[in-house]
């Protein structure tokens, strides 16, 4: 079975976020990245259907030539080979051009299974795979918990409102994984040397023929509200119900 | 509950910034790896750190070890992070690989140790020990041993000691009685008791293989009479299987100060005669081969004493963030000034540089002396690794002592940071300041540190190897005292270099002039007026590369500000640490000459 699997990477959580002066984005300079931990989710799930099934797993990314780091952290879990499309930097992507241009790796590689991770925690969008599904008309199925092979169908458990739910999907398919889907294995110091070797291709976007334009415009980007101060409720409870009601709006 | 970060920045400025480890690559040892490759091993390591090592740091504290007719139970959890870490391929860091090893520089391998000692100093203790030893059997131990045991200690399947300390024999290893008889095999029969054994018995493992210090009948008595023993507990076949247990007996564990989570345990050999040792070498060698591994984990006690003062400084600076406690200083009259966090306070904000100076100028020398070794050990020119030998050999008493000294320091300092808090066990600070104080005593007293500076490394050779140092630091002052930014700060470290040498001169010829004890006396803080000046020397050092850096990103983009730029505020920050050192504790190297001057005996003459 072949598995393409993304490796996304992202500002790291812990880092203190600080927006350009002129709010047309996020300061990038020094910043640094960690992977996705939705993407660490998706390999891992890649790498333990490998184990059962065997084939390949190919792991893909978008960005310039930095994100081989991430690509090749993917390759010391365990994964074969890495595809880096380069020439696109962060601001120059929006969900529907990444999706675009997983579906035409897609058509080059031809695997079984596309893998993802449900949204990247940057961005937090939760789009790309819905829409590469789409492009590509195959079966997707979203926030996987669980991921078993019957033949020729995927069975996988999503977590939906309310519980979970079980579905069949056949193959090819896109699949997101869910942070409970499984615990990413890290990197062994041995899988580090070994993934040296291992190959990463970067194409440039320009060779895949593919429409850059987005579809989505950046407006501006607003620092979150800093928090006012609390106030003390001495009153009781009729106090606080009628200022969650008058002055917070909240009910 | 206290959670443990790692400066990767900083770690990754003394690795690649300050210290060349990408070139290391050159030498065919290291082909294998790449500055890509080292960023994955720092980010995995810290993912490991962090997410599995770390949340058993107040859980081991709390649990302790527990001792149970013979059998050691470690605390909830440390059994499936011990699996994590020898899956991981990280016991042996710098091994050669051909022997299970990851093949690492040891510079990298020093900034992981730091990593994994912050997060949890107790777990590290079967792991670290079982590379020593294993280490010692592959470099000394002769074809037969190295094949039995090397590669299942280095893949973490087998655990390994190190045993020299008896009741009676504790600083002074010579007196030694644990017998060792030859069975006329080659084999020896061990009979004995070791005490302070780390990792001695624990549930880790299926074996743990002890490297015993024993006395063979009619040798020398004192070090001399030593020879070094390869002691499973459980025997291994000759075909590597697990075979009968070898009358090995752990008789009980200490209940300590600190590091609960360690096994520190009696160790009983040959209680019914029937415990077998395999000999190391020949006989009479064994503390020459014990200090082989002596010397590597003298420095890893260094390590251990800046990972404190690195893990303290993280808690410190972020208790001081959030902790909201009185008001800026100019508003102390007026009662309703706004509450402002406590880093707004001036000696505060003192406290905590303090602390980050041990932490990082200590990691700088750790590092720095680690990349010696690996110098030492694979510069293909034969002088060049001699020179570097030397300065190692010179370095290693001092990161022991110094390094364990600023890190109790540091997590004192840190505990004041947090008042009334820092007592409190919740918030994590008081078990680094429990946990690092055993530095300064294991491997060694500083005591014993400060003995070998002094007496063994400064005095070789009519002082040659000093003088080759201090070379070192003098051309890096020449080079940079007419630095525009540095200078002044140049020229402070080269008094406080005069005052080493004058201190070194003046004990050179106390020692001459037959005044033994006097030396012995001040020659705890020789070590420290010495390591001062490394500090010194190191941190000036990353403030004029740091300065250099700034330079370069301002040329690039002079738009850059400390707020728009995270490597602009931290090569900033560099130069402003490395003043605080040369201003706020550089100074004590005057005080330490002059003490060391007085020629004052009291101590020695005092009725105690």
């Amino acid at each position: 079975m072949k598995i393409l699997v993304t490796a996304k990477r992202v500002t790291d959580p812990n880092a203190k976020i600080k927006l350009k002066s002129d709010k047309s984005g996020i300061q990038t300079d020094g910043l640094e990245y960690k992977p996705n931990p939705f993407c660490e989710n998706a390999i891992e799930e890649a790498l333990r259907l490998n184990e059962t099934h065997g084939g390949e797993v190919v792991v893909v990314s978008i960005g310039p030539s930095d994100v081989q780091a991430t690509i090749r952290t993917a390759l010391a879990m365990g994964a074969h080979r890495g595809i880096l499309v380069t020439g696109l930097d962060d601001h120059q992507m929006d969900s529907d051009l990444v999706a675009r241009v997983f579906a035409e790796l897609y058509k080059r590689e031809r695997p079984d299974l596309f893998l993802l991770g449900k949204q990247a925690i940057d961005g937090d969008s939760n789009q790309v795979g819905q829409l590469l599904a789409e492009y590509l008309e195959i079966g997707q199925a979203c926030f996987a918990s669980k991921v078993e092979i019957h033949g020729s169908e995927a069975i996988v458990t999503r977590e939906v409102d309310g519980g979970l739910e079980k579905i069949a999907v056949g193959m090819p398919a896109v699949i997101t994984a869910d942070l409970r889907l499984n615990e990413p294995r890290y990197a062994s110091l041995p899988g580090i040397v070994k993934a040296r070797k291992k190959s990463i291709d970067e194409i440039d976007i320009r060779s895949l023929g593919i429409d850059t334009h987005l579809k989505v415009e950046t407006v501006a980007y607003e620092e979150p509200k800093t928090r006012g101060g609390g106030v003390t409720f001495v009153g009781g409870v009729d106090e606080l119900v009628g200022k969650l009601k008058s002055e917070a709006k909240a009910i | 509950m206290a959670e443990y970060k790692i400066d990767l920045r900083d770690m990754r400025f003394v690795l690649f910034e300050q210290n060349d480890t990408a070139a290391l690559s050159a030498y065919p040892r290291f082909q294998d790896w790449t500055r890509q490759s080292y960023d994955i091993v720092l980010q995995e390591a810290e993912k490991l750190a962090v997410n599995v090592l770390a949340p058993l740091n107040a859980v081991g504290d709390r649990q302790g070890v527990v001792f149970d007719n013979g059998n050691v139970h470690l605390p909830t959890g440390f059994k499936d992070a011990y699996a994590k870490y020898a899956e991981g391929g990280w016991i042996a860091l710098t091994a050669d690989p051909e022997w299970g090893g990851m093949g690492l520089p040891g510079i990298v391998g020093t900034a992981l140790m730091e990593m994994f000692t912050g997060a949890n100093t107790s777990f590290i203790f079967t792991p670290g020990l079982t590379f020593a030893a294993s280490h010692v059997i592959q470099k000394l131990g002769g074809e037969h041993l190295r094949n039995i045991y090397v590669q299942k200690m280095n893949s973490g399947q087998w655990a390994g000691t190190m045993c020299l300390t008896e009741p009676q024999a504790g600083s002074a290893v010579g007196d030694a009685r644990t017998t060792a008889t030859p069975v006329g095999d080659g084999t020896y029969k061990i009979v004995g008791n070791k005490i302070f054994i780390s990792s001695g018995m624990h549930d880790l493992t299926e074996n743990i293989i002890h490297l015993v210090l024993a006395r063979t009948p009619n040798a020398p008595p004192g070090t001399a009479g030593l020879s070094l023993f390869v002691v499973p507990y459980v025997r291994v076949n000759s075909d590597g299987t697990l075979g009968v247990e070898n009358d090995v007996r752990c008789t009980g564990v200490e209940e300590k100060m600190g590091i609960h989570a360690s096994s520190t345990c009696s160790l009983s050999f040959g209680d019914n005669n029937n415990c077998l040792g395999y000999i190391i070498g020949n006989e009479g060698e064994g503390m020459r081969h014990m200090f082989q591994m002596m010397n590597e984990a003298r420095l890893i006690v260094g390590v251990q004493g800046s990972s404190a003062a690195n893990a303290a400084f993280q808690l410190a600076k972020s208790y001081a963030h959030e902790r909201i406690q009185g008001t800026a200083a100019k508003f102390a009259k007026s009662p309703d000034a706004p509450r402002v966090p406590i880093i707004e306070h001036a000696n505060v904000r003192q406290m905590l540089m303090e602390i980050r100076v041990w932490g990082e100028g200590c990691r700088a020398m750790m590092y720095r002396a680690a990349f010696y070794a690996d110098l030492a050990e694979n510069a293909p020119d034969p002088t060049v690794r001699e020179k570097y030998h030397r300065f190692l050999e010179l370095l290693t008493p001092i990161c022991k002592a110094y390094g364990s000294e600023a890190g109790l320091r540091a997590a004192d300092v840190a505990i004041q940071v947090h008042g009334g808090y820092g007592y409190i066990r919740e918030y994590g600070v008081e078990q680094i300041m429990r946990d690092v104080k055993i530095a300064s005593i294991y491997e060694g007293t500083n005591s014993i540190q400060a003995l070998d500076l002094l007496a063994r490394k400064v005095a070789r050779g009519n002082g040659r190897d000093f003088q080759a140092f201090m070379g070192e630091i003098s051309g890096f002052i020449t080079q940079n005292l007419a630095h525009t930014k540095f200078g002044k700060e140049i020229e402070l470290l080269q008094k406080a270099q005069g005052n080493l040498i004058a201190a070194t001169i003046h004990l050179g010829q106390k020692s001459f002039g037959g005044d033994v004890d006097y030396t012995v006396m001040v020659c705890k803080p020789y070590l420290t007026l010495f390591g001062h000046v490394v500090m010194g020397w190191l941190l000036l050092e990353q403030a004029i590369v740091a300065n250099q850096k700034l330079e370069s990103l301002l040329a690039e983009n002079p738009s850059h500000t400390v707020d728009s730029h995270p490597d602009v505020a931290f090569y900033t920050n560099k130069g402003y640490l490395a003043r605080f050192f040369v201003y706020s504790i550089m100074p004590a190297t005057r005080g330490i000459l002059s003490m060391i001057q007085s020629d004052d005996r009291s101590a020695i003459d005092a009725i105690l």
